[in-house]
């Protein structure tokens, strides 16, 4: 069971997170598009910043803590997943709170921000 | 350059990318520093699990050696370039009009 330690975390991740998008109905997954763009200017970077990480020996990986998939760059397959699993759970936490709380987050269009006009709402 | 300089590097990098380029402004919001406590509360429930079941081994002459539990201090100013320009693009993108 040991190799399914990392999967595990990811795992637990996802399914923290899920109600978020089922029972907050917080529509992240299904704004699948915006999702994808997100992810599109996140993940190649940090999958690169691994590799490279990785290459100058910051840190490396027991693999017997992995299924034992191993990409090119030298990355577990789980290691990529992160950069899927945690960009998503991050959105689906801002998207929660902007739910939860009516707190902007900066994407409302002009003239809609809760809090009254003129005033940035939501700011610490 | 070592973790710790790439990781400070990283955490400039998205200040200015959130202030200055993208200027979707998020460190100003509550609604971002609300969710940013709450995503780095389980990153240190799950970081920690991973360094201390050994998923990860680090170079001692890549990190300054100060950890939270088991994780290097760096592992943190990683996380939060990941966490919040993730957050950054998805307003960002909505900003424009996609799936807003």
């Amino acid at each position: 069971m040991r190799e399914f330690t990392y999967a595990a975390m990811l795992g637990f991740v996802v399914l923290v997170t899920l109600p978020l998008e089922l029972l907050l109905r917080v529509r992240v997954y299904r704004r699948v598009r915006r999702l994808a763009l997100t992810m599109l200017c996140v993940v190649p970077l940090f999958v690169a910043w691994d590799v490279l990480a990785v290459r100058l020996g910051h840190w490396s990986f027991d693999l017997s803590r992995t299924v034992g998939l191993v990409l090119p760059g030298a990355l577990p397959v789980e290691e990529v997943l992160f950069f899927l699993v945690v960009p998503v759970a991050s959105v689906l936490t801002l998207e929660a709170v902007r739910v939860a709380r009516r707190w902007p987050v900066g994407d409302e269009p002009p003239g809609d921000e809760p809090g009254g006009a003129g005033r940035d709402g939501g700011e610490p | 350059m070592t973790h710790t300089a790439l990781s400070l590097v990283a955490v400039a990098a998205t200040i200015v990318l959130d202030l200055f380029v993208l200027r979707t402004r998020l460190l100003t919001r509550a609604a971002y520093w609300t969710a940013y406590v709450i995503v780095l509360a389980f990153q240190l429930v799950t970081n920690e699990w991973l360094t201390s079941q050994g998923v990860f081994r680090y170079d001692p002459d890549a990190i300054l050696g100060w950890r939270i539990g088991n994780a290097p201090v760096e592992d943190f100013l990683y996380g939060f370039a990941l966490v919040t320009q993730s957050m950054i693009w998805w307003v960002w993108w909505g900003r424009r009009g996609v799936e807003r």
